[in-house]
């Protein structure tokens, strides 16, 4: 039967008889020694940057970046900007932009504060309320992009517009603080010798790379991301799944909120702006890495790290805080960059 | 006396193994309407690319522009060559309005101010020249097909407008790639008006077309190119119909053998397993036929008849359609039906376009299998990794796959392999009724075969098929039963005996030539019989 065959090969394919061990390599045939290491290279170029950015920092400043204190630092109080990014690969995984996200941030973040310290709300209602905040601005961009099949981009620079309208309408522009010390305790507190937030957002690395790679979920929402014509002609209800996502990464921006306002025992009501660049940066970096051309959890967690621990060295040389919008703008466009060639280059493989 | 405005000689060209066009000429007069007439793949497209300067012919080519020689490939940037083009798709801008759309290439270089209301009169005026009134302010897509077609040919007749050499007028070339695949008849009248003018003025069109009707019906000229060479070229008023299929079709057609040898019939003994009533919308006008088990049933037409639209209707993958498909006694209502509802009725569908509508190419080939069938290995939603790479490694292997390796990116598989990727995919979902677009569209002739024997082949006697082509050829000895669409209604039916000439000739024919068996209940063609 192989003869039949014969005629649909393409340019690069052997027409070599097959045997199992050959055909489960992933390139079919063996793949050169450049290959290899090109291929290891992209995967982990960007962990090798991370572990250089740290032993370079390290040396030049032994004695504020090499410390277990400032470790802890990086690790824990990036923790929900680790977590804002993870909702935000959920959108674009199912190919959607989600500009609201650092709004809800702050919604929830917000919502949590004035309910806590204003209303005296019990600290577990108040999050439960700062968790809605983040559902209902979630669901109503879902819906209006899937419903309206409105432009997701612009959809939710409108609605995170308007959700930071609002933060700024029910604070009165003021910081908040004083918040309940259960809340502070459960995201402050050590861990071997860590916050606890940055474990809960490693749980959420974990728990978000399981659902993409490895449930019926994450494998539709990703042809739903590449080919909605595809995905539609498959069986896939398009629309749900958009709509699923964008109110999950919702709820994930709010938890990411509640952290906020947790590590601080506050909340302001701008600053939660600056995690937009930031989470877009990590996720597109992310997506060069690890698990190259697709938004990824570990991608997204080496991308945070790599770019604080930079900023964290700059600061610390004495760099003033405008280094991080260097830093971060620079980042979002060399990661898009290398996207699209690592893309490019795929594309001539073929 | 008259030069003519193009004349080709010794067009040769070779794709691969293939050779597209052999030693093709054609010349078009001043003032003639010229057919250019051919089956899917006789070289009309190629040809036409030439004359656009998009291929490059073989060494050897000669192409006289009112009799000075073009250089090859011809080179359009210094504006000295008068042929415009429209193609099928005709170009426009449909939500920019019509005078945006005429004056666009007015606008495509330098600087200046704009005054809306000259443009606009302007435009306007372009447009009543061939007697369409249209307001310039419309946007495009508001305007009826033929009158967009106008159009499209209007502006490409003014984009000639300052061509040709040392400022002296003329002769010019319109070429018109299939503009009326998708109007009505009375449309293709009024757009027929407007070619007659053109071609009054003292210039030329070129009309593409495998539409004999209105080749007959426009033309003052015809030639007909079969596999890649002229047959010939001849005045109109000496053709009749008759003699034109007879140079379309030819005589040198042998079956594809070895695909139809067991038709499983049943003869209507059992209840069909499918019945289609009354689809309609798009290009549909009310088409109903049944499916029985173990069969494999053939649509076929002319581009634009419906074929392209029926499997879409079928599978709930078009909006505005009405009618029911009843499978095995569940009836569903296409103005409602999903896609998804389809799958779960046991309907699958391979559509027509791989890459953009079949699969992804980006993402593994193993992955596009099975994405149908997720739950199947999942516990509590959660994928069972190892047991998906086995089945889909096995399951390519039994498609015979090159290679059967699941995790190759599914673009990187040739057309062929693309196909039997997306045929598995449909077929570990178990469907009752498979329904496939195109199935060897961009696949090629080796593998061609093959994908055609293993789909009659998973022709079981619970399971039935559909399969819908403008390639009538491939469908003769694969069906059991193949039904003719034209403008949107069945108008001829043939069992499995039908020979290529048959089925071509009734293709094309204004009446289908053979008798057709039993066509099943269905509205009459309403066309009037008047016409030409």
């Amino acid at each position: 039967m192989t003869e039949v065959t014969k005629g649909s090969l393409g340019p690069g394919e052997a027409a070599q008889p097959l045997s199992p061990a050959l055909a489960r390599s992933s390139a079919f045939q063996p793949k050169p020694r450049a290959r290899v290491f090109a291929l290891n290279a992209e995967r982990y170029g960007l962990l090798v940057i991370w572990a250089l950015v740290v032993v370079v920092f390290s040396i030049v400043l032994p004695h504020t970046y090499a410390t277990a204190g400032n470790f802890s630092t990086i690790f824990g109080s990036q923790a929900p900007l680790m977590i804002v990014t993870l909702g935000l690969l959920i959108p674009l995984t199912a190919g959607d932009f989600d500009l609201s996200i650092a709004s809800v941030l702050s919604l929830s973040a917000m919502t949590v504060a004035i309910t806590n310290v204003n209303d005296h709300w019990n600290i577990a209602f108040s999050v439960l309320a700062g968790l809605g905040t983040g559902l209902v601005v979630g669901a109503i961009n879902g819906i209006l992009v899937t419903s309206l099949d409105l432009d997701p981009f612009i959809v939710t620079l409108g609605t995170g517009t308007f959700a930071e309208g609002l933060v700024f309408g029910i604070s009165h522009s003021n910081t908040i603080s004083g918040l309940a010390s259960p809340l502070v305790t459960l995201t402050n507190a050590n861990f071997l010798g860590i916050p606890r937030e940055f474990w809960y957002a490693l749980v959420g690395v974990v728990l978000l790379w399981l659902a993409l790679q490895f449930t019926t979920w994450g494998r539709r929402l990703l042809f739903v991301g590449r080919n909605r014509n595809v995905a539609r002609l498959s069986g896939i209800n398009v629309r749900r799944m958009r709509t699923g996502a964008f109110v999950l990464s919702g709820l994930v921006a709010a938890i990411a909120g509640i952290m906020y306002a947790g590590t601080t025992g506050s909340a302001d009501p701008s600053s939660g702006q600056t995690f937009l660049l930031p989470a877009f940066a990590a996720a597109f970096l992310g997506m060069t890495t690890i698990l190259p051309g697709r938004f990824n959890a570990w991608g997204a967690f080496v991308a945070v790290y790599t770019l604080v621990s930079g900023i964290t060295g700059l600061e610390l040389l004495g760099l003033s805080t405008f280094v991080q919008q260097l830093f971060y703008g620079a980042a979002l466009v060399v990661a898009i960059a290398a996207a699209r060639l690592i893309g490019r280059q795929r594309a001539m493989e073929t | 006396m008259a030069k003519p405005v193009v004349e080709c000689e010794h067009i040769s060209m070779q794709f691969g193994a293939i050779q597209a066009l052999n030693d093709v000429g054609i010349t078009v007069e001043p003032g003639t309407i010229h057919g250019l007439l051919g089956q899917n793949g006789s070289g009309k497209s190629t040809l036409i690319k030439i004359l656009a300067g998009f291929y490059t012919p073989a060494p050897g080519a000669r192409i006289h522009v009112n009799g000075h020689q073009a250089r090859i490939p011809i080179d359009f940037s210094k504006k000295e060559i008068p042929i415009g083009f429209v193609h099928q798709s005709l170009g426009l801008f449909l939500d920019l309005s019509v005078t945006e759309n005429l004056m666009v290439r007015d606008w495509s270089r330098g600087f200046r101010w704009l005054r809306w209301r000259t443009e606009r009169n302007t435009a306007e005026g372009y447009l009543k020249d061939y007697g369409l009134v249209a307001d310039g302010k419309t946007r495009a897509s508001k305007l009826a097909p033929h009158e967009r077609a106008i159009v499209a040919i209007v502006r490409a007749v003014h984009d000639m407008g300052e061509w040709g050499q040392e400022g002296a007028h003329e002769p010019r070339l319109l070429v018109l790639d299939e503009p009326s695949t998708y109007l009505s008849r009375e449309e293709r009248q009024k757009l027929h008006q407007v070619l007659r003018q053109i071609a009054g003025s003292g210039d030329a069109v070129l009309l593409v077309s495998h539409d004999i009707d209105e080749v007959l019906e426009v033309t003052t000229d015809v030639t007909v190119l079969r596999d890649g060479m002229c047959v010939g070229t001849s005045s109109t008023a000496e053709l009749t119909e008759q003699d034109l299929v007879k140079m379309i079709l030819g005589r040198s057609h042998e079956r594809v053998d070895g695909v139809a040898s067991a038709s499983h019939r049943n003869g209507g003994a059992q209840a069909p397993l499918a019945v289609a009533e009354n689809i309609t919308g798009r290009r549909l006008k009310g088409l109903s036929f049944e499916v029985h088990r173990g069969e494999l049933l053939g649509v076929t037409g002319l581009e634009g008849s419906g074929v392209e639209d029926l499997p879409y209707a079928l599978f709930g993958a078009m909006s505005q359609v009405s009618g029911t498909v009843t499978v095995d006694g569940e009836r569903l209502d296409l103005t409602r039906l999903s896609p998804q509802a389809a799958m779960h009725a046991g309907l699958a569908f391979v559509p027509r376009d791989r890459e953009e509508e079949g699969g992804v190419g980006s993402l593994p080939a193993g992955d596009n299998l099975l994405l149908g069938v997720l739950n199947q290995y999942a516990r509590l939603n959660i994928l069972k990794t190892r047991p998906m790479r086995r089945a889909a490694h096995k399951e390519m292997q039994a498609l015979q796959v090159v290679p059967p390796d699941p995790s190759l990116r599914f673009g990187m598989l040739s057309g062929g392999n693309q196909q039997k990727v997306l045929f598995g995919k449909w077929l570990v979902t178990r469907p009752r009724l498979l329904i496939a677009c195109e199935p060897t569209q961009g696949v090629d002739v080796g593998a061609r075969l093959e994908l055609l024997r293993r789909l009659r082949g998973s022709i079981t006697s619970g399971f039935a098929g559909i399969v819908s082509s403008v390639d009538y050829e491939q469908l003769v000895g694969l069906c059991d039963r193949i039904l003719i669409l034209r403008e949107g209604v069945i108008v001829a039916s043939y069992g499995p005996e039908v020979t290529k000439e048959e089925l071509g000739a009734a293709i094309l024919a204004r009446k289908p030539t053979a008798q057709p068996q039993a066509v099943t209940a269905g509205p009459e063609s309403p066309r009037g019989e008047e016409e030409r």
